[in-house]
Formats: C-alpha cells, sequence, structure tokens
C-alpha cells in the first residue's frame, strides 16, 4: 500500500498532501492502491484520479498564497455500495470551486481560465458536489457514482 | 511517459505511451513547438497507448489546434481507449479537432479533402 494512504477500515481511506504540486505525482500510486482494496474497474480509476488531481491542483495553484510547511490538504474517501464520497480539506484562504466558472474546450482560448476546465471536467465526473467553510478549513464533498454509465 | 515522434505522408505523428503527466506535457509542448517553429502544420496524435491525461495536457491540445488553424493547419487524434475518448468527448474537445479510429481513417479524409 502506499505510504502516503490510511486505511481506516475496510470502506475508508485517507491521505495527506502539502500544497506541493511536485506531490500530486503520487496520485496514481494512491488510486491504484485503493482499487486493489476495492476492486475498481479501469473507469472508475480513472474518473477518481482526474477528480482528485482537479481539485487538488486547484487548492494548491488558488488557494494557497505561499509555500508554507503547515500548507496541507486531506482527502477522506469512503466507499458504498453505489459511490465513492471523497471530502477534501484544506487550510487554504477561502475558495470554494463551485463558484468558478465551468469552461468547456469550445470555449474560446482567449476567454478561458487556467483551472476553468478542470472544473469542468470534475462537474461532469461527479454526480454530487458541496462546499462549505467551517472552522477556517474549506471542506469539499464531491461523489463518484460506482454505476455504469455514468 | 514516452513520446514517439515520426513524419509520414506531410504528416507529423506523436504517439504517447502511458501517463501523460507534469513532466511528459512540458515534453509534449516542446515537441510541438519544435514541430511547428519549422512549419509543420498537420499533427496527428496516436493516444492507443495513453493511459491518462488531465486538464493541463488537454489545453496544450487545445492551443496548438487554434494556434494551428490560423495556418490551415489540422490536428487529429486517433486510437484513444474509452476512457480518455470520454473525457475528450465531455471536454467539449470533439467540437473543435478531429477524432478518428486509426491512422489510415485520418490520412483518407485528409487526402479526399484536399
Amino acid at each position: 500500500m502506499h505510504s502516503l494512504l490510511t486505511q481506516i477500515d475496510q470502506n475508508n481511506f485517507s491521505f495527506k498532501i502539502r500544497g506541493n504540486i511536485e506531490e500530486i505525482s503520487y496520485l496514481e500510486g494512491i488510486i491504484e492502491s485503493i482499487g486493489l482494496q476495492w476492486n475498481l474497474n479501469e473507469k472508475v480509476k480513472f474518473k477518481l484520479n482526474l477528480v482528485l488531481e482537479e481539485v487538488l491542483s486547484n487548492v494548491i495553484f488558488h488557494g494557497f498564497e505561499s509555500v508554507n510547511e503547515n500548507n496541507y490538504i486531506l482527502s477522506e474517501l469512503e466507499l458504498s455500495s453505489k459511490e465513492i464520497q471523497i471530502r477534501i480539506i484544506d487550510n487554504a484562504k477561502e475558495f470554494n470551486p463551485l463558484l468558478k466558472e465551468s469552461e468547456p474546450a469550445n470555449k474560446p482560448i482567449e476567454e478561458q481560465t487556467v483551472g476553468g476546465l478542470g472544473i469542468h471536467l470534475v462537474k461532469n465526473m461527479t454526480v454530487f458536489m458541496k462546499y462549505n467553510r467551517k472552522n477556517e478549513l474549506n471542506q469539499l464533498t464531491l461523489s463518484i457514482t460506482l454505476l455504469d454509465g455514468n | 511517459m514516452e513520446i514517439k515522434s515520426t513524419y509520414i505522408s506531410s504528416f507529423n505523428c506523436f504517439e504517447i505511451d502511458g501517463r501523460l503527466d507534469q513532466d511528459g506535457i512540458i515534453s509534449m509542448q516542446k515537441h510541438i513547438d519544435d514541430k511547428m517553429k519549422n512549419g509543420a502544420k498537420f499533427f496527428i496524435f496516436d493516444f492507443a497507448k495513453l493511459e491518462y491525461i488531465n486538464s493541463s495536457g488537454l489545453r496544450v491540445l487545445i492551443k496548438t489546434q487554434k494556434k494551428l488553424k490560423l495556418f490551415d493547419g489540422l490536428l487529429t487524434i486517433i486510437n484513444p481507449n474509452q476512457n480518455v475518448k470520454t473525457l475528450l468527448e465531455i471536454s467539449g474537445m470533439t467540437e473543435i479537432l478531429r477524432l478518428k479510429s486509426n491512422f489510415k481513417e485520418a490520412i483518407n479524409e485528409f487526402t479526399h479533402n484536399n
């Protein structure tokens, strides 16, 4: 199992990274470990990897104002019969990705902003998204369906 | 991740093998820039062995397509696996660039239209 990953019980994992873009490269191994434990198919692993990468990158690029050793992003994943619920908690400045405009690729390039396409993909690959700010922490909850056709 | 570059019948072909991560995206951008500096206008990206791409990778392809359009150039993606194909569709990229099943199909249609 990946060294950053903590298995809380059969259906719950968590991992924590610092606000450093190089740590995004750990996601591949983390997803492989979770995929093995939960017997996820390639489609679900692909979605899980993409959703986590886009959201975590957004927090790192837009949330943290400077590189600081206290920066962290905690990801908690819970498996149920129909979906994987992901909760992402970070101590960056207030940043609600749901307010960021979704920008598909066919929008004129001069009107596109960095992160807009990523959010567009995340919104289309999840079945639920909720943001709240509590105790000076950003909390984003998302769900990925395990059902075919989504 | 590995990028293989070949030149076949006026087309600059890039075969992407593995996961297109951050280093891979920089490498892909450099390959494209080098070819475009030398006047290349027709690109084929063979995604048969591409396992994963993120929004940064897609943005490189979008920017390239939009630059090529100014010079009557063309960017074609061939052979994506089902996960990558779905991502291309969700992103809206299938509306701005060509997606074909294989190299022959990409070349044939181009030849018939030009």
